[in-house]
């Protein structure tokens, strides 16, 4: 088959054709054929928003930062995948700006100096780019079955047979809800942003197969520099259109290039995935405090395309924001998740010494298998998508509120005219924030598994009299139990609890709430966290609730936070 | 007057006398104040009489009943009407309303919204759920996002006479505080800005009961001491009650909050200061609300922040006391000489 002529095809089981068969047509195939238009742009912008209005001075101390911020860099947290020519280009760029006369004008120091900041965000741009080749992304997709095929570096040749043969079983573990055909269609209108909550390493994967079991082109998303150290995964991911993010660089230029390419790519029409809250959940709770530099790049996109489209009498490429929650009831992180989590959260006097158990590749891989063998489910909950605005749209884009049709562009309307106000925008970006953290509990499927660990973690505080979690570290294991009546009445009023929620419209429930309270027990006492050595909950042999970690059961109770339930223990 | 900066136009929702004052204010800031008024009595007032609530009307200013009109016309709308008829007057503009408009509110008082049947007679419990500042009812009900809110000590009465007052325009926009000012400063108004809209919201909302309180004081014959007993206490209370609806601390101790506390506690021409002497005197509380040609929101939002303590539990004295002489005909003095042997903690908890 001809390159070009490569098709997406229909994810097995789930209906979903593809929303634009040919992968080269694709708006992540055709924009980063140009890869070099888009880099080019993004060098241009970044340049003048650093420099413009911007004295000679404070420019000079800029790269003089920088140069040094990189130099300390290079020195004390080298990577395998850094270029082996970054010390001769940082001390070139040195030599370069020294040179510079230091009688000339300002204006002529300027010149200089934007010259040198061009030549480090051309750089700074060239390493964050991706491609996308539909080749390796056919050919990755077909391996794998998995869209993203994040964490590739974890299967050894051996093992991956054995996941093909399993592969059938993934859409039954795997579970879409919400408005999907809707999403669809906006697909194939605006450029979708996709907000997902992150709990796991494993979430990217589970985003790559569900985006391409929807039958959407490829998104584009921001990976950890840190992950191109694997050669075997650095090729792939290089070629399916992710972008690298460097968290070691935090100097000003790199973060400006960093938020331009993404404001660029949603401006051109890629769809893109960011994990708002910045970093997996440390806590396991839903995120509720979002990081808004990504998300504010949003609206600079959408302003330039509503600017775009009036110089050519066109209508707008609109961009739709869609909220997603996962849930699954299981994090094979969790254990160092949490520990960070505990140790951060200046509580010292609980000391941790215990070996990190993560990082093991045959971890992963027997978790994989668990994940397909048991029937233990996962469930990508979509939100309703809306525009930037918090507005609800319908299948073909149009923005309603109060069942009125809105014009977007009048929200960065002043005077008549459309105007960039940063301070406007960060207000429309915070409360977009706020409103995706909002949406992240409304669409949450809660699980058993959730509310058994919350309620009996919450049981055992009040137990013990206490709202201390160390302190349930000084009691024995004999006594760390609950009697097994207590807590099913207790699971029934809850049941009650969140039967009502979900009428209200607060949260959703999966199936198995609509069974007695003996079941979502065994059901959630078996599930929550079936993958660790030690069970977060078990019964004892009386048939008692006990915990066997209580750092983990700690952590996934900390799932339900955010629906306000402590006054009903 | 109109000066580069002046706009075109400006927009003031209702035509009561705080709504009269506000656009005589903007009259020398903008070449025309468009005002929203229904009734056939208020145009004419406005249009002809040029005169309303015994203020006189500047030339600038013209009524009119079309919110079609003055919605094309203004991007920003000043609104001055009472909080129980707030949410369906933004329903009634929001077909016209649009993400470009701005308003600014300066109503000093909440909406609530109860399940089916319940009102505030029947309710024992009101969860912040149910209860709405102006800035959330249009946020809920319209399009516009640029909202401001104007608070602080107006006596109408007063700054129609030209007396110096300020107040703030409190907004999460820069945008929309800029507007607020080029509208409303005049060489005798000053508008000072701040970026807690929320804050002054309650602030505004909450001290009106006090203002009750005070009135009630005033009505007993009680003089200073026990005046600044009140308010010292009073201030106590608006905090503990805006805390928990949301509202950060440092709102209160600005004009919206003390500023407006011990204006409306020490005059005699703030409404709810009038309501509380009224009660003094064994009035009726049906009785006084008929015959007040304008609402006083303090005794709506004693209702309100009653119930709200209830809900959460929190000690609130004299909001409590307020409730029993008004609702359940708790005798003023009675009231008076318990809140004297309530068992305060300690002077100053809040800071």
């Amino acid at each position: 088959m001809a390159k070009d002529e490569l098709l997406e095809e229909t994810a097995e089981g789930t209906g979903y054709y593809p929303v634009i068969p040919r992968i080269r047509d694709w708006p992540i195939a055709k924009i980063y054929q140009n890869k070099n238009d888009l880099v080019s742009t993004v060098v241009d912008r970044t340049l003048t928003k650093l420099t413009t209005g911007v004295s000679a001075d404070k420019l000079e101390d800029d790269i003089a930062r920088t140069y040094y911020s990189e130099i300390q860099r290079i020195k004390r947290q080298p990577w395998r995948v850094d270029p082996p020519d970054e010390n001769d280009f940082w001390n070139s760029l040195k030599k370069d700006t020294t040179k510079i006369d230091p009688g000339s004008t300002n204006e002529e120091k300027k010149d200089k100096y934007k010259e040198v900041i061009e030549i480090i965000v051309q750089r700074y741009a060239d390493e964050i780019a991706g491609t996308f080749e539909p080749g390796a992304y056919h050919f990755a997709k077909r391996f794998l079955s998995f869209g993203f095929a994040s964490l590739l570096n974890a299967f050894q040749a051996k093992n991956i047979k054995a996941i093909w043969d399993h592969r059938i079983y993934i859409q039954d573990r795997i579970k879409l809800h919400g408005d999907i055909e809707k999403i669809r269609s906006l697909a194939k209108k605006g450029t979708i942003v996709l907000l997902p909550t992150h709990f796991s390493n494993l979430d990217s994967i589970l985003l790559g197969w569900s985006i391409h079991a929807m039958g959407l082109p490829a998104f584009t998303y921001g990976a950890g520099l840190n992950l191109y150290n694997s050669k075997p995964f650095a090729y792939f991911m290089n070629r399916l259109g992710a972008y690298k993010v460097d968290r070691r660089k935090r100097n000003p230029f790199y973060l400006e290039t960093l938020k331009t390419y993404s404001t660029v790519s949603v401006e051109k029409g890629i769809h893109s995935l960011f994990f708002p809250g910045g970093t997996r959940s440390r806590s396991g709770a839903i995120e509720n405090k979002l990081k808004l530099g990504l998300l504010g790049s949003v609206f600079d996109a959408q302003r330039n395309n509503i600017l775009k489209a009036k110089e050519e009498g066109t209508e707008p490429k609109k961009i739709f924001v869609v909220p997603l929650t996962m849930s699954y009831h299981f994090v094979l992180e969790a254990k160092s998740l949490i520990r960070q989590y505990l140790k951060h959260s200046d509580k010292e006097k609980y000391y941790f010494n215990r070996k990190d158990e993560f990082n093991s590749k045959t971890k992963i891989l027997s978790f994989i298998f668990q994940l397909i063998r048991k029937k233990s489910d996962i469930y990508l909950s979509y939100g309703d998508p809306m525009d930037l605005f918090g507005n609800e749209v319908d299948e073909e884009g149009n923005s309603y509120s109060n069942g009125k049709q809105v014009d977007i562009s009048k929200y960065y309307t002043s005077e008549g005219e459309i105007k960039k106000d940063n301070q406007r925008e960060t207000v429309y970006t915070r409360d977009l924030g706020e409103l995706v953290a909002k949406r992240f509990l409304k669409h949450n499927i809660v699980l058993s598994s959730h509310i058994v660990a919350y309620v009996a973690f919450e049981m055992l505080l009040k137990k013990f009299k206490t709202d201390d979690f160390y302190a349930l570290f000084e009691f024995d294991r004999e006594e760390l139990y609950i009697e097994r009546g207590d807590f099913l009445q207790k699971l029934s009023e809850f049941q009650k609890i969140l039967l009502r929620k979900r009428e209200q419209g607060e949260l959703e429930l999966s199936p198995i709430f609509s069974t007695s309270a003996e079941e979502i027990m065994k059901d959630g006492v078996k599930n929550v966290g079936i993958f660790h050595n030690n069970k977060p909950l078990a019964f004892d042999e009386n048939g008692n609730i006990t915990s066997l970690d209580l750092e983990l059961l700690y952590y996934y109770h900390n799932r339900m936070l955010g629906y306000e339930l402590k006054q009903f223990i | 007057m109109s000066s580069n900066n002046s706009f075109k136009q400006i927009g003031v929702i209702g035509a009561g006398s705080f709504g009269t004052v506000v656009a005589n204010l903007c009259s020398e800031n903008a070449d025309e104040v468009l005002v929203y008024a229904r009734s056939d009595h208020r145009l004419r007032n406005f249009n002809e009489l040029k005169e309303n609530n015994g203020y006189t009307i500047k030339s600038a200013i013209r009524a009119t009943s079309s919110i079609e009109e003055i919605t094309k016309q203004c991007t920003l709308l000043i609104a001055l009407i009472p909080s129980k008829n707030f949410r369906n007057m933004v329903r009634d503009f929001s077909t016209y309303l649009d993400p470009h408009h701005i308003i600014i509110h300066g109503t000093k008082g909440v909406d609530i919204q109860l399940p089916e049947g319940e009102s505030l007679e029947t309710i024992e419990q009101i969860t912040r759920n149910q209860i709405f500042t102006m800035s959330e009812v249009i946020r809920e009900e319209s399009s516009v996002r640029r909202i401001g809110c104007l608070a602080g000590p107006n006596l109408s009465r007063e700054i129609a006479q030209g007396q110096p007052a300020g107040a703030i325009v409190a907004s999460k926009f820069d945008e929309v505080i800029q507007y607020g000012k080029r509208a409303l400063n005049t060489e005798r108004f000053k508008i000072f800005s701040s970026s807690d809209l929320l804050g002054a919201e309650f602030a505004g909302v909450l001290k009106n009961i006090f203002a009750i309180a005070s009135g009630i004081l005033f009505g007993l014959g009680f003089g200073n001491n026990a005046r600044a007993l009140l308010i010292t206490k009073g201030m106590h209370e608006m905090l503990h009650l805006g805390n928990k609806m949301g509202a950060e601390t440092s709102a209160f101790l600005g004009i919206a909050g003390i500023g407006d506390l011990v204006a409306t506690c020490s005059s005699e021409l703030s409404r709810n200061f009038t309501v509380g002497k009224r009660i003094a005197n064994n009035e009726g509380i049906d009785e006084i609300m008929e015959d007040s040609s304008e609402v006083a929101e303090g005794v709506r939002s004693i209702q309100i922040f009653y119930h709200f303590s209830k809900e959460e539990k929190i000690s609130v004295p004299i909001t409590d006391m307020l409730y029993k002489v008004i609702f359940q005909s708790k005798d003023p003095i009675a009231a008076v000489q318990e809140l004297m042997t309530f068992n305060y903690s300690s002077d100053v908890s809040f800071l």
